[in-house]
């Protein structure tokens, strides 16, 4: 059973969640992994990507045929990541509502911010819940080095399991440290590309439950 | 109201605290620093004095001004329409009515009066590509936060000037200090501007960053949305 009390959300519309973390984490790729997960379930999800300097991110996602291309928008960030996610996130606000008036069906908002800093937060403005993605490839020290984006968000996500043995990382321990440093808040370590996948179900489980109110074990 | 307390709540709003996104929009400076043409302090202050400046005050002050008398959010959008007309300068609307959207859904959550209504009267028009411009919102503003015309006229120049002035730090063209010295600099022109007659009618022709906006390609590597 779900034992943390749940999630209030922001208002009556789709539940929108932050996705951060240092460039290159996984984050877009978490992100496409994601949706044919939701897709299977029948959750109905839009996207608002934060580049820094492109719309890559966005083009990536409308081109890989996974998700209607109208229901991902760039927003572009000035140069300055963690300002339209916590400092002014108007321009997300914005965005995500545009797409809510499009889209009236929507149950989730997914808004990816623009690679960071492990100091990036996301403003409860914009976001009713969000994750923080780091991979095993950065070291195996970053738990440690605590940072708001590891110790305040509400999913730390660590990501490219897979490497771990090619960068000299115990994945198990910097699992099990990540779980010592954040206490009662959820860890998941995950592997978002390649010939298989890990660990995505579990995340999409844990948005279900915690957002979408769905009845899921945990 | 009392002055300190008008003031205090333009100093609120003035504040590059106040969110707003503008911070995502350098109006064309971007292109103009990535093709050379604006390297640094001087380069900065002219481009302020003899192309920013005079386009708001012969373009965006006007609306400003009637936004700032206008009875109710029917007038207002009569004037946000024409602000739409008039617009000749697709990239530059477009950061116009997006900082515009912003700024109207901020203050409907922060309370100020004549937001909230506002910005459901154009829900309900819905016509998100042609309303919500700066100038207009940040008239209708002035209006409820109760502040002078002229107090609502300085805040929304200094807006526009700080916003290029930061957007150059984070270009790269200009020092954090830097920057303060071309405010410190520019200041007695921009007083001047609001001193004399704001224009009747809208009419603006400032080139250089109304091309450089519209020059910025759609697969250039940007900074900013403009
Ligand atoms: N080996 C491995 N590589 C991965 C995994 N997930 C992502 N990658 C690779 O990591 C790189 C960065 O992935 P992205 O999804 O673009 O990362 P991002 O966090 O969205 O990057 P920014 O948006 O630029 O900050 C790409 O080359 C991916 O193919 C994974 O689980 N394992
Ligand atoms: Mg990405």
């Amino acid at each position: 059973m779900n034992v943390s009390p749940p999630i209030t959300r922001k208002g009556p519309g789709a539940a929108r969640i932050g996705i951060g973390g240092p460039v290159g984490s996984g984050k877009t790729a978490l992100i496409e992994a994601l949706i044919p997960v939701f897709k299977a379930r029948g959750i109905e999800i839009a996207v608002v990507t934060n580049d820094l300097v492109t719309k890559e991110d966005a083009r990536r996602l409308q081109a890989g045929g996974l998700i209607d291309p109208d229901r991902v928008l760039a927003v572009e960030a000035g140069a300055c990541p963690h300002t339209v996610i916590r400092e002014d996130p108007t321009l997300n606000i914005a965005a995500a509502d545009d797409l809510e008036a499009a889209f009236p069906g929507l149950d989730l908002i997914i808004i990816e911010s623009g690679g960071d800093n492990l100091a990036s937060t996301f403003s409860l403005d914009l976001v009713d819940w969000w994750m923080f993605v780091i991979d095993v490839a950065q070291g195996d020290d970053i738990p440690r080095k605590r940072g708001p984006g590891i110790v305040q968000s509400d999913l730390l996500v660590i990501n490219k399991l897979d490497l771990a043995p090619h960068v000299f990382v115990d994945a198990a321990a910097i699992l099990a440290e990540a779980r010592q440093i954040r206490g009662d808040a959820p860890v998941i370590g995950c592997r978002a590309r390649g010939a298989t996948v890990e660990g995505i179900d579990q995340i999409a489980d844990t948005i279900a439950r915690e957002l979408l109110f769905q009845d899921i074990p945990a | 109201m009392s002055d300190a307390l008008s003031l205090l709540r333009l100093l609120q709003c003035s504040d590059s605290a106040f969110p707003s996104g503008a911070f995502a929009f350098s109006s064309g400076l971007e292109t103009l620093v990535n093709e050379g043409r604006v390297q640094g302090a001087d380069d900065m202050a002219r481009l302020l004095e003899a192309q920013v400046i005079p386009r708001w005050l012969e373009f965006d002050r006007p609306f400003l001004r009637r936004a700032f008398h206008a009875e109710g959010p029917e007038a207002l959008l009569d004037i946000d329409t024409t602000c739409h007309l008039q617009n000749t300068v697709e990239r530059l609307a477009t950061a116009s009515r997006r900082i515009g959207r912003s700024l109207l859904t901020v203050h409907a959550r922060v309370g100020t009066p004549g937001a909230e209504a506002y910005r459901n009267h154009l829900r309900a028009a819905a016509l998100p590509h042609a309303t919500g411009y700066e100038p207009v919102v940040q008239g209708m503003i002035g209006a409820g936060l109760r502040l002078s015309l002229a107090q609502a006229e300085a805040g929304a120049l200094n807006t526009v000037v700080t916003g290029m002035t930061s957007a150059a730090v984070r270009l790269g063209r200009l020092g954090a200090l830097d920057a303060q010295s071309v405010l410190a600099g520019i200041a007695a022109a921009m007083a001047e501007g609001l001193a004399g007659t704001a224009p009747a009618q809208p009419g603006a022709f400032a080139p250089l960053i109304e091309i450089a906006a519209q020059r910025r390609m759609a697969g250039q590597i940007s900074l900013f949305a403009t």
